[in-house]
């Protein structure tokens, strides 16, 4: 399955609690992804919160939009990528 | 084991089975997919809903599919009849179409009278009829009263298998999954205590495997068998060699086996039927007897020796010809014939068997038995091998099989010219000249089109003349050769009005209404339409089908985008109603297309993705859905927009056609320009632009040479060009732009204002590109804006906050809540009030926000900058 990196802009930045709601907030979003075939790997932050950097395995960038139509996340680039593991070449 | 076993682990798929049906007894159906593994439960989890559900007010219509060489057209519904009688059993005893049936079968479930649960078993081995019903019912399920389960084998659907597609199409809002999983750990070893056996190394063999657990507990010996084949032979070793030898005849028929038939095959070993019944291995239901398990009859059937499967299924064949003829029958009996090694009977029941599958629209049942036929037609005199191949051609041509279908038809071809009989050999010359071009080799599709013309020169007129000067008609109008069109087109019509050849009459039209169009006169839609209602009128599905294309293909060149959709909808709709493949995917591609340049992009891919998702589309249909696809991803910014381009250019350099390589052309050239990479726009559209000025077609001409001109090449002039396009070619940009906003293409019309350099008009321009998410054009008019030293908007969701649609206190907490993805149950549990309130708020806020679902309200809420405001956690005070 092909990976994408999906950046997302909040522009009143994102707040996801370290608590039970966060967890349930989270796992909502990877539940609806799911009913599209869409895996949320995981994401990195922004430390001002307003950018996410989210790496998705999908069949295409069309299901990543589905996906967040029905999470109600932004999205504002979808790119095609590979890993590239610098200690590969040693 | 007569008792029922246990059904471990299966409670929560059995009350929403049972929610199911209740909404169903309703008013309100729905369908379940339940699937899994051989031996996951399937039929024992459908088994318990039905003995616990299926009582007093409740039908259980329950029919099974085969796992026959070449399936029976429509056997589960044929075995449904079969016990229920009733109108259905009635149309297919008359030999109804399919349509009919399939009509009859739908306004039975919608009756409340009383509601019914219908079970579909096995559809891995489904025929294509029956497939095409599923999805007729599928889509309507939702309007009966009934509960539609359909079962399959995961282990037996590979990623091409037809059945995809047809679970594809299914609504989604009306399909309830339910993916069967292996038993746990604990349940192997409940199940293994109740034996009163080691559970040790039971379940690692087994995978939890219901089927084999049970096997295996079943089973004396104390190892766990190395496969379950072994645990079903063991079994069976332990039985009476009498019982032994009758489990043997039944392993040879599929499904069912009626107790006369058994008794005729098996001889004096009928006597152990008691034992094998009370053993559980067989089970009877209605003077007929089935294996408990398919997966132990398949390991039977496979441990007959040859020679001995021979003769019993010769036996089982003779006694089924024997009884009254019955057309039903007919797959069943090729299978034994064939099976049995019986050559000449395969030849004649095959043939008598595809055309029965050809009448019930199982094209592709058709085809296997003809191709099963063929193989037996040896010792045939010629005139009845060429009838072979020619139905064999003409159904893979129905079912998109293009390069099977050439094959078939050359080599009937073949014999039809050392025949001599010249009708006929035009024939398959028109059926190869439709191939060709549907595997893109115009070159190939015109040498056969003008053979068929040639061979009928000298006989009288007959609709096969028509037809073969239509055909021709039909592929210069393919070229841009309008005139030669024209031409061949109003002599086929003369023909056609003369004789009352309707099927002739509805090609011809057409032909000559697109060639008119070609040439820019406008009397071109009178003819297509009329097309329309004579192919409507006669009944002409391909005639039908065929004008629906036409018209809206035609309506997006010239920008008619209204009129497009409707012709479409309207061609899509026909489609779905006679399950015709190549209408509906030919109509979703352009549909597709459509809703891209009209700024309907969510929808766009909907269609585009069915297109694509559908293994069975042929490659001049899928070019459109592929092009539409790659301009969505340019436009929107997302990876793949090249990959699918590069695709759509190689199909359409084949076809070499221009209503396939112009919007090619334009989106590559769009995609190049919107990187930046102007050398590369001018390219993309020149490589085109000549072929689109020699045809003088405005709207071609006018859009490739807008293109180019962005790419830096002089403006094209002199030539006839489409309005908007001649408005921005002269550089009257806001001109152009407001006839592109009048035809309803909101995104070329926020592009033609880029010419301009009025901070404003700019601005509103880039709120434009971003109200529809176009990021990239949205950042190339940024540049443009900050090149120009206008201050730029900082971005998409900069603009306002408070709370402009006027939401209540409690409607914002629910908002919040519904931002964190929790359900109504728990927002209730949250704010101390129920799950029906709360539903309540969230209808409220939906129509408030004027969106359709929870997540369109989180991502309006978001985007109005509302939702950090009242978040729950952060809210403030």
């Amino acid at each position: 399955m092909p990976r994408y990196m999906v950046e997302r802009s909040f522009s009143e930045g994102l707040s996801i609690p370290v608590t039970e709601d966060g967890a349930k907030a989270c796992l909502g979003v990877v539940e609806r992804n799911a009913e599209v075939g869409v895996t949320w790997v995981h994401s990195y932050v922004s430390d001002d919160k307003h950018k996410t950097f989210c790496v998705y395995d999908a069949p295409t960038p069309e299901a990543v939009r589905k996906a967040a139509e029905r999470t109600g996340l932004p999205v504002e680039r979808i790119t095609s990528v590979t890993v590239l593991d610098p200690y590969f070449y040693r | 084991m007569n008792t029922p076993t246990a059904l471990l682990e299966r409670e929560e798929q059995l009350a929403e089975l049972a929610a199911l049906l209740a909404a169903a007894r309703a008013g309100e159906g729905s369908v379940a997919l339940v699937h899994g593994e051989a031996g996951i439960g399937k039929t024992a989890l459908l088994r318990r809903l039905a003995r616990e559900q299926a009582t007093g007010p409740t039908r259980l219509l329950w029919g099974g599919c085969e796992a026959l060489f070449t399936p029976r057209p429509l056997s589960p519904l044929q075995e449904v009849a079969w016990e229920h009688g009733g109108a259905v059993a009635e149309r297919l005893r008359e030999g109804a179409s399919r349509d009919a049936i399939f009509q009859t079968f739908l306004e039975d479930l919608r009756h409340p009278r009383p509601p019914a649960l219908v079970v579909f078993e096995d559809v891995h081995w489904a025929d294509e009829a029956t497939l095409d019903l599923l999805k007729f019912l599928g889509r309507r399920a939702q309007r009966t009263c009934a509960l539609l389960v359909i079962s399959w084998r995961d282990d037996e659907v590979p990623l091409k298998h037809p059945l995809r597609s047809v679970l594809g199409d299914l609504p989604r809002e009306a399909v309830r999954r339910f993916p069967l999983q292996g038993l746990s750990p604990a349940a192997v070893e409940k199940l293994a205590a109740a034996a009163q056996r080691p559970a040790a190394g039971l379940h690692a063999a087994t995978a939890g495997n219901p089927f084999f657990v049970t096997e295996v507990l079943a089973n004396d010996a104390p190892r766990v068998p190395a496969t379950v084949r072994d645990a079903v032979l063991g079994r069976v070793s332990r039985l009476t060699a009498a019982a032994r030898e009758l489990l043997e005849v039944a392993s040879v028929m599929p499904a069912r086996a009626e107790l006369a038939l058994l008794a005729a095959a098996a001889g004096p070993a009928f006597g152990a039927l008691d034992e094998l019944l009370s053993a559980g291995v067989l089970t009877l239901a209605s003077d007929a007897v089935s294996f408990r398990h398919e997966l132990a009859r398949r390991a039977l059937e496979d441990a007959v020796a040859p020679l001995h499967s021979r003769a019993l299924h010769a036996r089982v064949l003779a006694w089924l010809r024997a009884l009254p003829d019955d057309p039903a029958q007919l797959a069943r009996l090729v299978h034994h014939a064939q099976r049995a090694g019986d050559g000449p009977a395969v030849l004649e029941l095959g043939a008598r068997a595809a055309e029965r599958a050809d009448r019930l629209g199982a094209h592709r049942e058709s085809a296997a038995h003809l191709a099963a036929a063929l193989q037996h037609a040896a010792g045939l005199e010629q005139r009845g091998r060429a009838e072979l191949l020619d139905s064999l051609c003409a159904q893979y041509f129905l079912v998109d099989l293009m390069q099977a279908g050439l094959k078939a038809g050359l080599e009937a071809l073949a014999l039809w010219r050392s025949l001599g009989d010249r009708l006929r050999e035009a024939r398959c010359l028109r059926r190869l000249a439709r191939i060709a071009w549907y595997m893109a080799s115009s070159q190939e599709a015109r040498r056969y089109g003008e053979q068929a013309v040639a061979a009928l020169e000298g006989l009288p007129p007959s609709p096969e003349l028509a037809m073969a000067w239509a055909t021709r008609a039909q592929l210069h109008m393919e070229a841009e050769e309008s005139a030669e069109a024209i031409a061949w087109g109003e002599k086929a019509l003369a023909l056609a009005r003369a004789g009352g050849y309707l099927e002739a009459l509805a090609h011809a039209l057409n032909t000559v209404g697109c060639a008119r169009i070609q040439q820019r006169d406008p009397s071109g839609w009178e003819e297509l339409e009329e097309s329309l209602r004579v192919a409507l009128a006669g009944g002409l599905a391909e005639g039908v089908g065929r004008a629906y294309a036409n018209l809206g293909e035609f309506s997006i060149e010239e920008r008619r985008y209204e009129q497009a959709a409707r012709w479409f909808d309207e061609g899509i709709a026909f489609s779905e109603e006679r399950d015709l493949g190549t209408v509906g995917v030919c109509g979703l591609s352009w549909r597709a297309h459509l809703r891209v340049v009209t700024g309907r992009w969510s929808e766009a891919a909907e269609d585009a993705a069915q297109v694509s998702g559908n293994p069975l589309a042929s490659v001049l249909t899928k070019v459109v859905a592929l092009n539409a696809l790659g301009l969505l991803r340019a436009r929107r910014g997302d990876a793949g927009a090249w990959e699918a381009l590069d695709e759509a250019l190689e199909v359409a350099r084949r076809a070499g056609e221009l209503p396939r390589l112009v919007p090619v052309a334009a989106a590559r050239a769009e995609l190049a320009w919107l990187e930046g990479d102007l050398a590369r726009t001018r390219r993309e559209a020149e490589a085109v632009l000549p072929a689109a000025l020699r045809s003088g077609r405005a709207w071609y001409v006018g859009e490739l040479a807008l293109w180019a001109l962005r790419g830096g090449a002089s403006p094209v002039s002199g030539v006839p060009i489409a309005r908007p396009y001649e408005l921005q070619l002269k550089g009257e940009w806001r001109a152009a732009s407001a006839e592109f906003a009048r035809l309803g293409s909101p995104y070329e019309a926020a592009l033609a204002c880029f010419e301009g350099d009025d901070p404003e008009t700019l601005k509103a321009a880039l709120a434009a590109l971003e109200r529809m998410d176009a990021r990239p054009a949205a950042a190339c008019l940024r540049r443009r804006l900050a090149a120009l030293g206008a201050r730029v908007p900082r971005g998409p969701q900069a603009a306002r906050r408070g709370h402009p649609f006027d939401l209540t206190s409690r409607e914002q907490e629910v908002l919040g809540a519904l931002a964190l993805g929790l359900s109504n149950g728990q927002i209730g549990e949250r704010l101390f009030v129920s799950a029906k309130t709360i539903d309540h708020h969230v209808s409220s806020i939906l129509s408030k926000l004027g969106v359709p679902s929870r997540g369109a309200a989180v991502a309006a809420a978001r985007s109005h900058g509302l939702l950090a405001a009242v978040t729950p956690g952060t809210q403030r005070g």
